[in-house]
């Protein structure tokens, strides 16, 4: 029997393109499976696979109803729990999963902690390529403009007097494409043209992690999306910076989350069969670090031999090399008297064969009997 | 008139860079079309073809998004371009002198749904005279590459772009293909050297084929160039993963 392992069920709209959207899951799943490493999380939003998203990561969503009653009774059995995000309390079917018995728990604000998605190598590289095909520029600092500022006269008017006054450089990004009005990159192309501002344009063919890369590298980010502002604050970036309590607030919170995650799976499982479980998975734990450990102490003990007998090896060399020498002179006068002896026995067996036979095995054999010797068959193998 | 179907939920979204070779296009789209099970995207990258290849795919095919660069940024960067416009679970990087064959689709999307540990599949590939191009390859000292050239199933240090499926998940996780290596060349092997180095593996599914007529977009001489600045490049960046492999040409492999 293991450990029982959460079967977590997460609602969120990851299937928009949305940065919001697509950070509040990704963050959500990373963070509860940092803290359950054993989650099997299944995320779900309201179209899912019918409608992916390109910022779903490769990992499009079930969808989430309609449901019938037999749906929702099988949901109940496929699941522990259903995590909502923040953001999809007020759409998410809460009352049908409350009816149908599912235990809803309702996940943090995620977005603080929207920094620690993307690898940090991950985002030199992202930036790499941003520069090569001139979508981020080279200039320093550059401020990130929402596309979406094209369609606001007095909101793009200040933002462009700021851009220019501060010298920066401008990368216009779309971090919602769903949500951009028609033309509005086109006047904020003229606008930040007519005021001289350097600028680069990078909507339609961008990612979640080319748009974080662009965010924890511009000075600020100017806009409406939600999710862009929360990537610059966390990185520290502009008026605004995330604060450290604030992702501790949020670190606690997703604690929070995650032991209420695992008391609603136990439950589920039945107390009694989860100490079973876990009693029996600490006592082959424990079994695991018994053997661990000997097969490390064994492993110590011949690193010590080896090191003892590599290191009298070579001292006993340096140190008795006369001794040695004076046993190998020995050796060498012992095989010497043994040569003498065969040698002398030898010249015995000549005489006694001479003395018999009249022949000497010590002349050299008959020619004609060793050419035979030389072209007898040769066995295989030999 | 090419028609590639409209899929609302696709499982690949093939991606295919164009610079020129307008005939060769039109061949491995229509190839692509007929002989493809309609659970896929189309989306294109004209990288400034000089000979209207853009203007063409405007008029002659419907169903796919293309995406038109003034200029030529390479073949890396297109496909990054592509990649981000991505709706499907994998992305297949099909080269515009890639011709499909029948059957080629569903052995390469079977082998990554069935198994989450592969990263990447890549289809046997042919020559125009139909003896195998490479079955994967393998990398020596100095990143030197030698392509396979027994169409079985296993793992490989990398396969070639012309045709590679790879999980779009692990393709973003990596930061997709690499700029530093430029217009072309190694931006492969590095793809699949990092996607190995983040645990997946690259194998081969000698069930899928697709013939590739190859390098037919770059002058010899430039190309050889660049091919020996993106050895350096790669040869570099990982040096500890074939750093220690025997030399191609020393006979110890």
């Amino acid at each position: 029997m293991s450990i029982v392992a959460p079967r977590v069920a997460l609602f969120g709209h990851s299937d928009r393109e949305r940065l919001a959207d697509a950070l509040s899951s990704r963050i959500v799943r990373a963070e509860l499976t940092r803290r359950l490493a054993r989650a099997q999380i299944t995320t779900f939003a309201p179209d899912g696979w019918r409608r992916p998203s390109r910022y779903d990561a490769g990992e499009p969503a079930e969808p989430w109803g309609p449901w019938s009653s037999d749906d929702l009774a099988r949901f109940s059995s496929e699941f522990d729990v259903a995590v909502i995000e923040a953001g999809a309390i007020s759409t998410a079917p809460v009352s049908a999963l409350r009816d149908a018995g599912v235990e809803i728990l309702e996940a943090p604000d995620a977005l603080a902690l929207a920094a620690r998605i993307v690898a940090a190598e991950v985002l030199a590289r992202r930036l790499a390529y941003l520069h090569w095909v001139s979508w981020f520029p080279s200039l320093r600092p550059v401020r990130c403009f929402d596309v979406r500022l094209g369609a606001d006269r007095e909101a793009l008017a200040v933002a462009v007097a700021a851009a220019a006054a501060d010298r920066v450089a401008v990368a216009v990004i779309e971090p919602d494409p769903a949500d951009t009005p028609l033309g509005a990159s086109g006047r904020l192309a003229r606008a930040l043209a007519e005021a001289g501002v350097a600028f680069t344009v990078a909507q339609g063919s961008t990612g979640v992690e080319d748009l974080v890369a662009m965010l924890a590298t511009a000075d600020r980010y100017v806009g409406p999306s939600v999710g862009a502002a929360a990537v610059a604050e966390g990185y520290g970036r502009g008026a605004r910076p995330i604060d450290g309590a604030r992702v501790d607030s949020t670190d606690r919170s997703f604690d929070d989350l995650a032991r209420q995650v695992r008391a609603a799976t136990l439950a589920r499982s039945g107390v009694v069969d989860a100490v079973a479980a876990l009693t029996s998975a600490l006592d082959a734990s424990e079994a695991r670090l018994a053997s661990a450990l000997k097969a490390k102490a064994d492993l110590e003990q011949r690193l010590y031999e080896e090191r003892l007998i590599a290191t009298e090896t070579r001292f006993g060399y340096e140190a008795g090399v006369e001794s040695v020498v004076a046993e190998l002179a020995v050796e060498i006068r012992s095989r010497e008297e043994r040569i003498a002896d065969l040698a002398l026995r030898q010249r015995r067996l000549a005489g006694r064969m001479v003395a018999r036979f009249g022949v000497d095995p010590r002349d050299p054999p008959d020619e004609a009997a060793a050419a035979a010797a030389d072209s007898a068959p040769v066995e295989p193998g030999r | 008139m090419i028609e590639f179907p409209a899929v609302e939920g696709p499982d690949v979204t093939v991606v295919m860079v164009t610079h020129g070779a307008r005939a060769w296009t039109a061949r491995s789209l229509g190839r692509l079309a007929d002989r493809t099970p309609p659970r896929y995207e189309v989306v294109v990258v004209d990288n400034a073809s000089p000979d209207g290849t853009a203007d063409w795919l405007a008029s002659s095919a419907v169903g796919l998004r293309l995406v038109r660069n003034t200029t030529n940024l390479g073949f890396g960067p297109a496909n990054n371009q592509g990649a981000a416009l991505a709706r499907g679970r994998h992305l297949c990087f099909l080269n515009s002198d890639a011709v499909v064959r029948p059957g080629w689709f569903e052995p390469l999307v079977e082998r990554l749904d069935a198994d989450p540990t592969v990263s990447a599949v890549a289809p046997v590939l042919y020559n125009l005279d139909g003896s195998v191009q490479e079955a994967g390859s393998v990398l020596y000292a100095g990143m030197e590459t030698q392509p396979l050239h027994d169409p079985a199933s296993r793992d490989v240090d990398y396969a070639s772009a012309a045709c590679l499926v790879v999980r779009r998940r692990g393709f973003e996780a990596v930061g997709g293909f690499d700029a530093a290596y430029g217009k072309a060349y190694y931006e492969d092997v590095d793809l699949c050297l990092a996607l190995r180095a983040a645990g997946g593996r690259v194998v081969v599914e000698p069930r899928s084929h697709v013939t590739h007529a190859g390098g037919r977009s770059s002058p010899p001489a430039r190309a050889i160039a660049m091919m020996q600045a993106n050895r350096h490049i790669a040869s570099k960046r990982w040096s500890s993963t074939v750093g220690l492999r025997p030399s191609l040409d020393s006979g110890e492999r």
